[in-house]
């Protein structure tokens, strides 16, 4: 869990993106911890794949509209998850061809 | 069926996008959904009607994005020719808001395998009674949902310094 705070703080993430991303991860209900342990891994690098082909600030951006929606979305927030889904698809249309 | 193309999905940015898409297509809510929504809203109707609402945008954004023809299948094309690369793992880094992240990272979580993930899916999209196999992957997702919003509801992302 470490690796990936550490990470998503080297994104620019702001510290309550951070801790949300934290908390999503602490209440997966873990099949074991080395499930546990191997899913954060993949996941960190599944994002450092990502990095290597799309711009940092492209995927902070991404992180930022997801922990949004995530977070709306169990708070039944319907105006903030629209939009949220609204940003997602708008940053589709801003960077695909 | 009449759904427009991704072109709809890349021209239009107006507030009354996702609507509009909705309107187009029926969804089914999936029996765990539907137990969601119910346990969730606590008796208040207006607040089922929203939960019900957002599902349903959420799923019918995701079933785009599936289509090959989708933006989103464009944005992650490169991303398939890097020998790690996991399609469940980057959706659920980068997919739409809520239901492919549920679905890959908390399935792969649960089961500890990509193929959990499919299952998980399948369990929150399949309209019919949940199967067997994706009794685990349900319960899953209602414990994480309602341990999460315990944990976010004093702490929003939504606040001004965030935005």
């Amino acid at each position: 869990m470490e690796s990936l705070i550490d990470f998503l703080k080297e994104m620019g993430l702001s510290p309550d993106m951070v801790d949300f991303y934290q908390d999503f991860f602490e209440t997966i209900p873990w099949k074991n911890a080395e499930t546990r342990q191997k899913t954060i891994g993949d996941f960190i690098m599944t994002l450092k794949q990502i990095l290597e082909i799309k711009p940092k600030s492209e995927l902070k951006e991404l992180l930022e509209i997801k922990a949004r929606g995530l977070e709306s979305f169990v708070l039944g927030d319907l105006d903030n998850y629209k939009k949220a889904i609204n940003d997602f698809l708008n940053f589709l249309k801003n960077h695909t061809a | 069926m009449n759904f427009q193309g991704p072109e709809k999905l890349i021209n239009t940015s107006s507030e009354r996008e996702v609507e509009e898409l909705t309107e187009q297509e029926e969804i089914k809510l999936s029996p765990a959904w539907e137990e969601w929504i119910e346990t969730s809203s606590e008796g208040d109707k207006e607040k089922a009607n929203q939960l019900q609402e957002m599902i349903v945008d959420d799923l019918t954004v995701e079933k785009e994005m599936k289509k090959p023809e989708s933006p989103w299948q464009e944005y992650i094309k490169d991303l398939k020719r890097t020998p790690l690369y996991k399609e469940a793992l980057a959706l659920g880094a980068v997919g739409a808001p809520v239901i492919a992240s549920l679905s890959a990272l908390v399935g792969y979580g649960i089961y500890g395998n990509i193929e959990g993930a499919a299952i998980t899916s399948a369990a929150l999209t399949f309209s019919g009674t949940v199967p067997v196999w994706g009794k685990a992957a349900v319960a899953g997702i209602k414990e994480l949902l309602f341990k999460l919003k315990g944990k976010v509801e004093n702490r929003s992302l939504l606040s001004e310094e965030n935005k």
